[in-house]
């Protein structure tokens, strides 16, 4: 009997969500201009949650690549394969019910490689449905099917429609970047994406390593097309960021003799 | 046992008159047509996510049942002054109890043997090939799991009501399965009065924790060794024992 209602007040407030935006026409009005509006109803249907699960979703993948285990964030400055179970204390041996909770749960740490990596895809791919305003979803994705399953062609596809839903992304437009300048060689539109990449990460929050991976791509495909003193300028900007790094002092001088 | 019979017999005929078992099994079948459908870039065989769907639903289906037919089987039987008959057959109060623990137990037991068919059809079609050995302690540990259920409801639907019962074992069941290995750490690496009470929370609070294998089955961890399946039954024993005797002495004491 309770079952049955509360299936049946899952079943209204399921309608409710589903019709309530039609019946109130600001709203609708409002979700039509959204850039979320053509996002599948049952992601829509989560509302702010969407942010959450989406999240939740990416973080499931890390755990599948962990082969289902979590919380080995701490560990991986370590080595992975030496991390093994943890340091308990010895009550274990003779406390049972510890032991028995012990004995059930898993601990080993390992990682997904080759072709088992696919099982992380579907939590990725949800991720980047549910929320699309998850970037690390899209460009981890797209790694993941480039890098993997040599799918450069889908990568790119995903990527581009993480950009539809988010222009402004510095990381998303870094990524086709180099995907253009290493997968497709098309510099030109290398230089394109990773110019605009920059611009964006000046006018967002980032630190110097992520600086260091656009404008290394950028100085390359510069050099690539042969547009040496854009080059130049580029590697004299890492320089200043990175002056201990002598591979960009050696690119400046061999730029500047020719 | 001829007490008992006749009362399982009832309840599992009850069971199969009730929609409430076929709407989950279609949403089950459905969800599980959908996860096995989906395309991802046209990578073929990832499976993991379906099974772990798939064991997550089983389990998961199976506990709503154990926990809204257990729920009911006491409280409904004072509502409808059915006991009273039962009481006169003549049964003790305490054979009452136990008789209504063997048939929500064999109810959910039922139903969760059903849903996990139709998850090992589902798992099969996807994957092709499973270890069999692995599955057969998922099939044994989700029984022992809806046993330790049932018994934990009975327990609770001697002085509980209907509905305050249901809420408290499910949100017992959620908090357990989700913060059990918290817990585990907090007493261990704490010391004093603290450790003392978490440890004595610890003993306490039924470790529904300890049936989940949903990693191991999907990520393929390997079997568990025999001894732990052998504790793993001894403790449901003795828990639900427990739980059955003290919900028995309740009872007993109850004004009906």
């Amino acid at each position: 009997m309770t079952l049955k209602n509360i299936l049946v007040a899952s079943s209204c407030i399921t309608l409710t969500i589903i019709f309530a935006p039609i019946v109130d026409t600001f709203n609708h009005a409002e979700a039509l201009t959204t850039d979320t509006h053509n996002v599948p109803l049952i992601f829509r249907m989560l509302g702010e949650a969407r942010a959450m699960v989406s999240t939740w979703s990416f973080l499931q993948a890390d755990v599948y690549f962990h082969g289902g285990v979590s919380g080995f964030s701490g560990e991986h400055a370590a080595c992975a394969h030496a991390a093994g179970k943890k340091k308990e204390p010895d009550m274990f041996t003779y406390n049972i019910l510890r032991r028995l909770s012990r004995e059930i749960d898993i601990t080993d740490h390992t990682h997904l490689e080759g072709d088992k990596t696919k099982e992380i895809i579907p939590w990725l791919y949800y991720s980047a449905k549910i929320d699309p305003h998850n970037i690390d979803a899209y460009t981890t994705t797209a790694f993941y099917l480039a890098h993997t399953f040599g799918k450069d062609k889908d990568a790119l596809d995903f990527l581009r429609e993480g950009l539809r839903y988010n222009p402004d992304s510095w990381q998303i437009n870094a990524e086709i970047g180099r995907m253009y300048f290493q997968s497709f060689e098309k510099i030109e539109k290398a230089v394109r994406f990773l110019s605009r990449a920059y611009g964006l990460q000046k006018q967002n929050p980032h630190d110097k390593f992520q600086e260091r991976y656009v404008l290394t791509l950028l100085a390359a495909s510069y050099e690539s097309i042969g547009e040496e003193q854009s080059a130049l300028k580029t590697y004299k900007i890492l320089s200043k960021l990175f002056p201990e790094e002598e591979t960009f002092k050696l690119k400046i001088s061999k730029i500047s003799k020719q | 046992m001829t007490a008992i019979c006749p009362i399982v017999f009832a309840t599992i005929k009850e069971f199969i008159r009730r929609k409430d078992f076929y709407v989950l099994l279609i949403l089950f079948c459905v969800l599980l047509t959908i996860s096995s459908m989906q395309n991802f870039f046209q990578i073929e065989n990832v499976s993991r996510y379906v099974r772990d769907v798939g064991y997550s639903l089983t389990v998961f289906f199976s506990f709503l049942i154990a926990v809204t037919v257990s729920a009911g089987q006491l409280p409904r039987e004072i509502e409808n002054k059915t006991v009273y008959p039962l009481l006169a057959k003549p049964i003790s109060r305490r054979m009452v109890v136990f008789s209504k623990f063997c048939a929500s137990a064999a109810v959910s037991v039922l139903s969760f043997l059903l849903f996990f068919i139709a998850f090992l059809a589902f798992d099969v079609m996807k994957t092709g090939g499973l270890n069999p050995l692995l599955f057969a302690q998922a099939a044994i540990f989700g029984t022992l799991f809806l046993c330790m259920v049932c018994a934990f409801v009975i327990f609770l639907s001697t002085f509980m009501t209907f509905a305050a019962n249901i809420t408290v074992s499910i949100l017992t069941y959620l908090f357990i399965t989700g913060f059990s290995d918290s817990l585990r750490d907090f007493s261990i690496y704490t010391k004093g009065a603290a450790a003392i009470c978490s440890e004595i929370v610890y003993y306490l609070i039924p470790h529904f924790d300890f049936f989940n294998i949903r990693i191991r089955l999907t990520h393929e961890w390997g079997t568990l060794p025999l001894w732990v399946i052998a504790s793993v039954g001894a403790y449901t024993v003795t828990y639900s024992f427990f739980l059955l005797y003290f919900a028995g002495v309740i009872f007993g004491r109850k004004k009906l």
